[in-house]
């Protein structure tokens, strides 16, 4: 059982203009070594909260975890002293991010930017740290003769390879992978992609994959999870969650999904907004949006029901329409 | 490289004529007369109008414009024009307004660079450390510290400084030359108040601007040390419009030099313009501006230049922008020239 | 369900919008103290300066009895006005001439005020239609309106107002002409990059396309737009503008004694710091106060307007 991410009730406030933003909502989490998970959820969730959580890189004074632990092969991430947690950034957990645009310093060649995670965490020479940068570009797909160029050089897809070259340069055990194709062209998406689970596969790491897709879940991940205002509402692996989604949320999310071989004129979005993160209602903070919400939903928030590894936080779990498979 | 200086140089030469153009324009609003001021008041009228024309001055406007850049040359009259030196002549010396801004000047630039100096050397440190603890104690201290910097007179600083420091302290002397060091202290530290305060804020702002960027995040998330973070990510990037504002000041700077050279007594350009206009020599004011204006543009082209070799985004927009230039010309003169 | 509420006309809903906007600005503005209390000295300044005539008269500071030079702040003085002797309480002191230089002073702020407002509205004007101009029809506009920004700029400040002051002529109206010259171009930049910005945003094109015309599209954006930017600068040009006054009174140009200006009142006295330094300070210190005023006030403002929320 060896989890190399253990997320354990975690809470995540925000102070804005005075008021609390409740990001996460006591969140339990585990991701094992070698596992692909990917964390589904609309804009606002708090996925993006709970990645930079892990390397307890939440923006103090307006972001405070206010419970819960985060462990890293068993150490306690917030319990780090400034040094031990900056040894643990870009070696053992790397994080990519949504906008390759504004990723990369302007001033610095894209090989310096590899180098200097290298010569820093590997601790080695110079040239030992370039000859790995010209490495790592070459792994990505980028020609090393032109590790001197500077971002502003590169297509915005080219950018996020360099962001993942970064990533991976000092072959990290986790990666927290924050939408890194949201950004980029179709085609491009699927390049990178099949880049990416290529070089994950070929070097066995933990992968946290953040992302609306379904798709890109269905293709790369091995585990999924659905996040909702600041929750985990149902987790399983993909086999289980796609193949029979059990949670009112999950199940709205693939009926949302334009169906290609059935002829119909309307999508069918879950009709609703998610709630306000400063205000979220009483009981299942679901149940505005749900279709099957009895009184219990509105007033007791659901427990997690877990059932063969497959877990859903709703009462009445499964009963909402099955998709059509 | 060169491509990118000449077309700076090129778009120069326009705002270099404005300049000229407004100085001249304002030389012949001016009231005073140069004809009567040759005759003198018991001229008469016949002489007056010849020496009129004599000195060109029944041309129209544009003609008499272009003799200011080009020179004139009458039976009885004549000067060089402003593209050969010649800025005009003094009402009190009657000599070419030039030579005494050639002999003065330097003793300026050396007040003004000194000023920028000391501006920058204690303005950016304390804006990069305002910027990494905004809000706290330290920085409102300096804030204020600043804004009052930027309200102060200069010249007011000046006679402050001199009623504590040099007669009720005598630490320093009231009189400053440029030979003595010590006596630079109080003329270089009144000047520079204001661009202190200005660089200091921008210095402040451009940091914290910088910091909110993503790829600061990036550093940051790669396990870079926080001091790295700041000295290789955040500080280049904020001081490159510094840059910007430092030339600016350098201008700003000149300006102050004409407020306060007087009050310390310094043999500087600034010191001519306080007596020329005490004097009422128009020629020698406006000569001493344009000559002034033109520095500050060449200035500002250095600073330009700069940012071409500092900034590889600029870098690089000049070495792309080559080859279409080329072929674009070659369009241009084959489309004018022939089939 | 719009057309239906045309009960309340378009005027009382644009009204309300703008006190809901106001009130919203001033929660914002009123966070910062210094802000605030700035603009309550400003005010002060402005009464102070309104009230000048009342609490001094104009002849009364611009008459000399030297018999009563250098009086120390606070000292009784006895003076011969419009053949009337009374005896005088100089508040601040007198100056070299036996003038009372608080009353000086007050004439002084009016003075100041009165071409700080006036400057920044000539600037703001000028500057303001060359930018429109130069932004909206574009083209030749735009490269002409902006090299002779340019121009204006090539030249540093005070120097472009001594050069102006010194070829027209010392007068109220040069002194005018002079600051606002020197605003201009700051201006037309402002406006002009605010109306190129917003030609380039999407959301114009999405107004195009439900139909709305090209000026009233650019126009209410971009007022929306420059409003803020337009405030914060004009406020710190008020300031600018007295720092500029002062600077050209003490060196003699524009306005001349026996006028009081402070800067003209710095000038004269100059010989005397070292005898009368209350002649330096009092003037100094006005013209500090009033300029940081400005600046802190054009500070709370840029914070209170700026659409992004830093805390």
């Amino acid at each position: 059982m060896d989890e190399i991410l253990k997320i354990s009730g975690l809470t995540v406030h925000y102070h804005s203009d005075g008021q609390v933003v409740h990001a996460i909502n006591d969140l339990s989490l585990s991701l094992r070594k070698g596992e692909v998970l990917g964390l589904v959820g609309e804009t606002g969730a708090g996925k993006t909260t709970l990645a930079l959580s892990s390397l307890n890189m939440i923006q103090a004074p307006q972001g405070r975890v206010v419970a819960g632990t985060i462990e890293f092969e068993g150490r306690d991430v917030r319990a780090l002293s400034r040094s031990d947690i900056q040894k643990i950034r870009g070696k053992d957990i790397a994080m990519i991010f949504q906008d390759p645009m504004t990723a990369l310093n302007p001033l610095i060649s894209v090989g310096e930017q590899i180098a200097e995670t290298v010569r820093r965490h590997e601790k080695c020479t110079q040239n030992k740290a370039w000859a790995r940068a010209d490495e790592m570009l070459e792994m990505v797909g980028i020609p090393a003769d032109r590790a001197d160029e500077y971002p502003h050089q590169f297509s915005g897809g080219m950018k996020q390879r360099v962001v993942i070259a970064i990533a991976l340069a000092c072959n990290p055990k986790l990666l927290l992978a924050d939408e890194p194709t949201t950004a980029l062209d179709v085609t491009i998406q699927a390049q990178v992609l099949d880049m990416m689970s290529s070089l994950i596969r070929k070097s066995d790491t933990s992968v946290l994959f953040i992302t609306h897709d379904l798709g890109i879940v269905a293709e790369n991940c091995n585990k999924v999870a659905t996040m909702y205002a600041g929750e985990i509402v149902e987790f399983g692996t993909v086999e289980q969650v796609f193949g029979a989604p059990r949670h009112p949320y999950t199940i709205g999310l693939f009926n949302s999904l334009p169906d290609f071989d059935v002829v119909s004129s309307r999508l069918k979005p879950i009709p609703g907004l998610m709630p306000d993160p400063t205000c979220l209602p009483e009981g299942c903070y679901f149940s505005p949006r749900c279709p099957d919400a009895t009184d219990l939903c509105r007033s007791a928030h659901p427990v997690d029901l877990i059932e063969d590894g497959h877990l859903v936080k709703c009462h009445h779990p499964g009963s909402a329409k099955e998709v059509v498979a | 490289m060169l491509k990118y200086i000449t077309k700076r140089i090129l778009m120069l030469v326009p705002v270099l004529l404005g300049v000229t153009f407004i100085v001249f324009s304002l030389m012949y609003v001016t009231p005073s007369d140069p004809a009567q001021m040759m005759l003198g008041a018991n001229a008469s009228p016949a002489a007056y109008t010849q020496m009129r024309a004599d000195m060109g001055l029944n041309q129209p406007f544009f003609m008499q414009y272009l003799h200011f850049l080009f020179g004139f040359k009458s039976a009885v009259f004549g000067y060089k024009g402003l593209l050969f030196g010649d800025l005009g002549r003094s009402y009190v010396t009657n000599r070419n307004v030039f030579e005494l801004i050639l002999s003065s000047f330097p003793n300026t630039v050396y007040l003004a660079l000194g000023a920028l100096l000391l501006s920058i050397v204690v303005g950016v440190p304390i804006g990069i450390l305002s910027a990494t603890k905004p809000y706290s104690v330290v920085d409102m201290v300096f804030t204020v510290f600043a804004l009052l910097g930027a309200s102060m007179p200069v010249f007011w600083i000046a006679m402050v400084l001199i009623y504590t420091f040099a007669n009720q302290f005598r630490i320093f002397p009231a009189m400053a030359n440029p030979r003595d060091i010590w006596s630079l202290v109080l003329p270089i530290i009144t000047l520079a108040m204001y661009s202190m305060a200005i660089i200091m804020r921008m210095t402040r702002s451009s940091m914290l601007e910088v910091m909110r960027q993503d790829y600061i995040r990036t550093a940051r998330v790669k396990g870079m040390p926080e001091a790295v973070v700041i000295r290789k990510h955040a500080l280049p990037n904020a001081l490159i419009p510094i840059l910007t504002v430092a030339g600016l000041q350098f201008g700003a700077l000149l300006g102050g030099a004409v407020l306060t050279e007087k009050i310390f007594s310094y043999p500087g350009l600034g010191s001519i313009m306080v007596d020329a206009i005490y004097q009422k020599d128009t020629p020698q004011i406006l000569g001493s501006v344009c000559f002034v204006a033109i520095v500050f543009t060449l200035v500002n082209l250095l600073v330009d230049i700069l940012y071409g070799i500092i900034d590889p985004r600029v870098k690089v927009s000049m070495q792309k922008a080559r080859k279409p230039l080329l072929e674009d010309t070659k369009h241009a003169f084959a489309r004018i020239f022939g089939k | 369900m719009r057309s239906h509420e045309s009960s309340e006309s378009k005027t009382t809903r644009a009204l309300r919008r703008f006190g809901r906007n106001a009130r919203q600005f001033w929660r914002r503005f009123s966070r910062n103290k210094l802000a605030v209390a700035s603009l309550g000295l400003v005010l002060a300044f402005a009464l102070v300066a309104v009230l000048a005539d009342v609490l001094y008269s104009y002849d009364f500071v611009t008459s000399n009895s030297p018999e009563n030079a250098f009086l120390k702040p606070g000292a009784m003085g006895s003076v011969t006005f419009h053949n009337l002797t009374f005896d005088h309480r100089f508040l601040l002191g007198s100056d070299n001439y036996g003038r009372d230089i608080l009353g000086r002073a007050i004439h002084g702020a009016r003075l100041s005020m009165v071409i700080g407002f006036v400057s920044v509205a000539i600037g703001l004007a000028v500057g303001g239609i060359l930018g429109l101009l130069a932004g909206y029809k574009g083209g030749w506009f735009d490269t002409i309106i902006m090299r002779i920004a340019d121009v204006l700029l090539a030249v540093p400040t005070i120097l472009l107002s001594i050069a102006i002051v010194a070829a027209l002529g010392n007068s109220f109206f040069n002194l005018l002409v002079a600051i606002s010259a020197s605003l201009i171009p700051g201006y037309i930049r402002i406006v002009q990059a605010s109306i190129i910005q917003v030609k380039n945003q999407e959301y114009i094109e999405a107004a195009r396309c439900i139909g709305a015309s090209d000026l009233r599209i650019v126009f209410k954006h971009v007022l929306a737009n420059i409003s803020g930017p337009l405030i914060v600068q004009s406020t710190l040009n008020v300031g600018a503008s007295i720092l500029w006054a002062s600077a050209l009174s003490f060196l003699g140009l524009g306005v001349l004694p026996p006028t009081p200006e402070w800067g003209g009142m710095l000038s004269e006295a100059r010989e005397f710091i070292q005898y009368a330094p209350y002649t330096l300070f009092v003037p100094g210190i006005a013209i500090v106060l009033i300029v940081l005023a400005y600046n802190l006030i054009g500070d709370g403002l840029r914070d209170a307007l700026d659409p992004k929320l830093k805390q």
